[in-house]
């Protein structure tokens, strides 16, 4: 997948899941701040993601993703060590 | 030879909020035991609870003794704070994370399930919240008390009435099991916002009702776990892994409890190895609460 297919599909799981527009989000948008999200809407999501990447995101890093940027940023880096492993999970 | 077989019955369980909580383990083992299990879970915790049913990645945590998977006869969202639907604010009613569901009150849920599976056997309350859990009693607002004994006291009340008319004379006997806590018995200092105090009512109230739907053949027992560190517990209190060790280290067993053995003792309590066992609290804490030190 690329670093781009990536970026949709995160978009589309953020929008579908919080019930926001495409074109109200960038990379920097905040979910807290600018799509009012809180802690239970971010554990759903991260769960989500999770499952939809087949990765595994620990609670102590879910917590300094605030941005769909930094969300998209830290899913590349899973997806490819993922791979690297020959797409074992932990 | 004594079994323990919930074969035929069904068990209504409220307060799943994680695969890490009480009511998750209690869910698997009322389910091995042979029983249907049907959950009432939070709707801002649904998707969650959705996704610990169904994930791959959770696959080892729903595995049951005999190697099978854990499966729920259905979900059902269920707001512990509201007994009718009429109590709903406008605003909670329209906010898009409880548009999704028609009806979450305590009394829809009890009256959707019971009509459903032909009345039920098990109800099974794990349920507390106080918005100012981090803070002492005595910082503690009247709001934020007020809302503790609501959803996590009262709501027991709530869910014995409605669920009565549908656990009444069952074969067995119909049987509720609340998880209450030491805290409501002895002072534990870091125990605050209201749940200590909701605790001690939570423990008189299931007395109460004891009476009240025992003619019904209704039982009402709670079990006192011992500190135990699920992701709830955790996120109160940092330090819970020391309150854990204290206990551990001052229990007759000299071990901290395990969540499996809450959910063994809850078997027990539903089962009809307990049928004249009403209005009990049950201490699973390796024995900590005999101790004078």
């Amino acid at each position: 997948m690329s670093d781009e297919q990536i970026r949709q599909k995160v978009i589309d799981i953020v929008c579908e899941h919080l019930a926001v527009n495409k074109d109200q989000v960038t990379d920097k948008t905040s979910f807290i701040e600018d799509i009012g999200a809180d802690s239970l809407d971010i554990v759903e999501l991260v769960m989500e993601l999770e499952e939809e990447f087949d990765i595994q995101i620990p609670d102590d890093q879910a917590e300094k993703i605030k941005t769909v940027g930094e969300a998209v940023e830290h899913i590349k880096v899973a997806v490819k060590n993922k791979d690297k492993d020959g797409g074992a999970k932990a | 030879m004594y079994s323990l077989d919930l074969t035929g019955k069904t068990a209504l369980v409220t307060g799943v909020g994680d695969n890490q909580s009480f009511a998750w383990y209690i869910s698997k083992a009322l389910k091995a035991a042979g029983a249907k299990v049907v959950l009432a879970v939070h709707p801002r915790m649904y998707g969650i609870v959705e996704s610990f049913l169904t994930r791959d990645s959770d696959r080892e945590s729903r595995l049951l003794p005999d190697g099978s998977e854990f499966t729920v006869e259905k979900m059902y969202a269920c707001d512990a704070s509201f007994d009718t639907m009429e109590q709903v604010p406008e605003k909670l009613r329209t906010d898009r994370r409880y548009a999704k569901f028609t009806d979450y009150s305590i009394k829809g849920t009890i009256e959707a399930v019971g009509q459903e599976f032909g009345g039920f056997d098990v109800l099974i309350h794990s349920i507390a919240f106080s918005r100012e859990i981090t803070k002492p009693i005595i910082e503690t607002s009247r709001e934020a008390y007020s809302e503790a004994l609501g959803i996590s006291s009262y709501s027991l009340i709530s869910m014995v009435r409605y669920a009565a008319p549908f656990m009444a004379n069952r074969k067995d006997g119909g049987s509720v099991v609340g998880l209450t806590y030491i805290g409501g018995d002895r002072v534990i200092p870091h125990y605050g916002g209201g749940m200590s105090t909701a605790k001690t009512a939570l423990q008189m109230d299931a007395k109460q009702l004891s009476w009240f739907v025992g003619d019904k053949n209704i039982r009402v027992n709670l079990i006192s776990a011992g500190p135990y560190a699920s992701r709830a517990a955790r996120a109160i209190n940092p330090d819970f892994d020391k309150l854990i060790e204290h206990a551990a280290a001052h229990s007759p067993l000299r071990r901290p409890i395990g969540p499996e053995e809450v959910a063994n003792s809850t078997l027990y309590l539903c089962s009809p190895l307990a049928s004249a066992v009403t209005g009990q609290v049950l201490y699973v804490d390796c024995g900590y609460n005999v101790m004078g030190t």
